[in-house]
């Protein structure tokens, strides 16, 4: 290594070293998958099966290839000094603030994906990864939000505030949707395991599933128990009511921007017409108390 | 594999295969139905709008035939402010609006129209006793009665409650259905949500609660059925004119959706769903109490053994609350849509309520000038002979399940 290297060639370093084992990983499990999936068992005798995942082994070998040349210090050194040759420091610190930002994502990325194929508990919901999508908020809270929050200053302070305040909101109404979404998704991943293993068991006690129409009814019904457990579940209580809240947020802080628009346009914003309906309600109701009470014994 | 038994995606395939003809036939069919003229019109039963109140109509039904002399009185229907009342018309053979006009009722209907901005201010006070009342009034005028028969749907019971309570010698029979009271439940997943949410922000932010939105809400209470296999369900009778039509009109009423007025939304949500004030005689509406004790006037109360919206135990407590010793509580075996819209259900849901009118509607109320309490006292019904809690007569039970 390089000891002169710059902090962009440790990043890269870090990075391609990262990736490298990864590739070759994946390259290893597909050249697994494709020795152990004997295609006339799965009735796939395609030749063009073969041929996609030689293509595919290919296209990971030649990426492995890739990571693993740009892992030389060498190959670093020379990217980064080509980077700095014609980039100011400023942009520099910028690039490598974005690299370490992209590596976290990607290591937990890569994380996730040693994970999959583990084993999902059907009809349970108790043991939620709650931070499966957390680390996506913490990046934007730590590496993002901070400088949207510096205060502004000047004439515009007033109007940037509310635009940072505005983004802000629709950052965080992201992360918490994306958590969302996953946990409304958790579902259908539960379902097609246990629909999996209902299958199985009806094959080895003879039954041989082979009506479209049953299996689909099956799996349904799978998928509307587990929906029914989730819904019920705390956790999902909890998360809808705060994502409904950062949409809310969102939408509010959307709203003040516009409302700022419109005040240079001569056009009422929604909080005018508002206050002016409130007046109108309240004088209604008045006019109409009045008019009871004029007619009170009649229409007793 | 040993021990890893697969799915016989070739067996599968070769019935597939198998179907291609069929499937090919079906796709004509399809097509011709699909490309084809579809009677889809909802809510075709003739109405005239007799009375209106800012947006809120009041429609009265032309009579199919003449006047039943055993339903004298005539009937105000009260649906929600979710959703419409198209649903109760939604396609000439099963239709409750033309039930009740062949049984000779003289019908009358609240459409709450589409609430817009300027109405986010408006409570259950103002729909209670402003809109409601307004058409009340306006149908005593007109039939020369003292009182009508109430029925109200879902939310619109809710209301309906509300009224009978604060106007008890307006309503001559009450009856509810489908109709949440009690909101201190888990059998349904709406009560479970509404007590987390902050309702505050929400009706903020919003103004009116969007139709949409709510929708998305009822979706996501299941969607495996809602979402997915309701579909898969249209794509496998797609071949059938008459399926495709009722599905239609079906998918026409449930995604025709008014905005709620906020207000009223937030006061639902708060002092209904989370604090569950109604059923404790609790709830205040309009600077008054809303005493269910009050409500003394003959009650049916009809609801869903499978509603997932207003599940039996949100809908099967009033009966117990009121202060009528004529109460009749029935259970059919059907869901929240279905109790109106399901072949078998249509058969039992009007006729129990005709047959409930008739019993308590034969003679007409007299009409009292002045103060009303001689009208009420003289309507009040003989606590031994209207009870069915202690003693229910012949043909009729306290509790009925079908």
């Amino acid at each position: 290594m390089d000891t002169t290297a710059s902090p962009n060639t440790h990043t890269l370093d870090q990075w391609a070293s990262l990736f490298n084992p990864f590739w070759s990983l994946l390259s290893a499990m597909t050249r697994k998958a494709g020795e152990t999936e004997a295609p006339e068992e799965a009735g796939l005798t395609d030749s063009h099966v073969k041929t996609s995942q030689e293509a595919l082994l290919a296209i990971f070998k030649t990426w492995s290839a890739f990571t693993e040349t740009l892992s030389e210090p060498s190959s670093l050194t020379a990217v980064t000094g080509s980077i700095t040759a014609f980039l100011p420091e400023l942009v520099n610190k910028v690039v490598a603030f974005g690299l370490s930002g992209f590596m976290k994502v990607q290591s937990h990325f890569m994380e996730k994906f040693s994970e999959i194929g583990k084993g999902t508990q059907a009809f349970s919901f108790d043991n939620l990864d709650k931070d499966s999508l957390r680390f996506l908020a913490d990046l934007y809270e730590k590496e993002v939000r901070p400088y949207l929050k510096v205060p502004q200053l000047g004439l515009m302070r007033f109007h940037q505030e509310r635009m940072n305040e505005a983004f802000d909101a629709w950052a965080l109404f992201q992360t918490k949707l994306a958590a969302f979404l996953r946990l409304v998704g958790l579902p259908v991943e539960k379902s097609v395991k246990v629909f999996q293993e209902t299958v199985e068991r009806q094959i080895r006690e003879g039954g041989v599933p082979d009506d479209p129409r049953k299996l689909y009814t099956t799996w349904i019904k799978i998928l509307e128990g587990h929906f029914m457990t989730l819904f019920k579940s705390p956790e999902y209580t909890a998360m809808l009511a705060d994502t409904l809240a950062s949409l809310e947020s969102f939408l509010a802080a959307r709203n003040r921007v516009l409302e700022d628009l419109l005040q240079s346009l001569p056009i009422p914003s929604s909080r005018e017409v508002d206050e002016l309906a409130k007046e109108l309600h309240d004088l209604k109701r008045r006019v109409r108390d009045l008019e009871k009470a004029a007619q009170g014994p009649r229409r007793a | 594999m040993a021990g890893h038994p697969r799915i016989p995606v070739d067996l599968i395939l070769e019935k597939l295969a198998q179907e291609a003809e069929k499937a090919q036939q079906r796709a004509g069919e399809v097509s011709r139905v699909l490309l084809g003229r579809l009677s889809t019109d909802i809510a075709t039963t003739p109405y005239e709008v007799v009375h209106q109140v800012d947006r809120v109509k009041l429609k009265h039904y032309l009579p199919t035939r003449e006047a039943n002399p055993e339903l004298r009185t005539p009937l105000l229907v009260v649906y929600a402010l979710i959703n419409r009342e198209t649903m109760l018309d939604l396609q000439p053979e099963r239709s409750v609006v033309r039930n009740f006009l062949q049984a000779g009722i003289d019908l009358y209907m609240i459409d709450w129209g589409y609430p817009s901005r300027k109405d986010r201010f408006l409570t259950i006070d103002d729909h209670v006793n402003v809109y409601m009342d307004e058409m009340v009034e306006f149908i005593r005028r007109r039939c020369r009665t003292d009182k009508v028969n109430l029925m109200g749907i879902c939310m619109g019971g809710t209301f309906c409650v509300i009224y009978s309570a604060l106007h008890p010698h307006k309503v001559k029979n009450l009856v509810t259905t489908v109709c949440p009271t009690n909101f201190d439940t888990d059998e349904g997943l709406l009560h479970i949500w509404m007590r987390q949410v902050d309702v505050d922000m929400m009706v903020d932010t919003f103004g009116n609660m969007p139709g949409d939105l709510l929708n998305l809400g009822f979706l996501l209470l299941n969607p495996a059925r809602l979402m997915i296999d309701k579909y898969v369900g249209f794509l496998e009778n797609m071949n059938d004119r008459s399926f495709v039509e009722n599905f239609i009109r079906m998918e026409k009423w449930i995604f025709d959706s008014p905005d709620v007025p906020g207000e009223t939304f937030r006061q639902f949500v708060k002092d209904c769903y989370q604090q569950n004030l109604l059923i404790q005689n609790r709830l205040v509406v309009g600077s008054r109490r809303v005493d269910l004790k009050k409500i003394t006037m003959p009650l049916l109360n009809i609801y869903g053994q499978y509603d997932h919206l207003v599940p039996p135990g949100a809908a099967n407590l009033l009966t117990k609350a009121v202060g009528s010793e004529d109460t009749t509580d029935i259970c059919l075996d059907t869901g929240h849509i279905g109790i109106y819209v399901s072949s078998k259900t249509q058969r039992e849901f009007t006729p129990a309520i005709v047959t409930w009118l008739k019993t308590r509607d034969k003679a007409p109320p007299a009409r009292k000038e002045g103060d009303g309490r001689a009208a009420r006292k003289a309507d009040r019904p003989k606590k031994r002979a209207w009870t069915e809690r202690t003693r229910p007569p012949v043909g009729r039970k306290e509790r009925v399940n079908v």
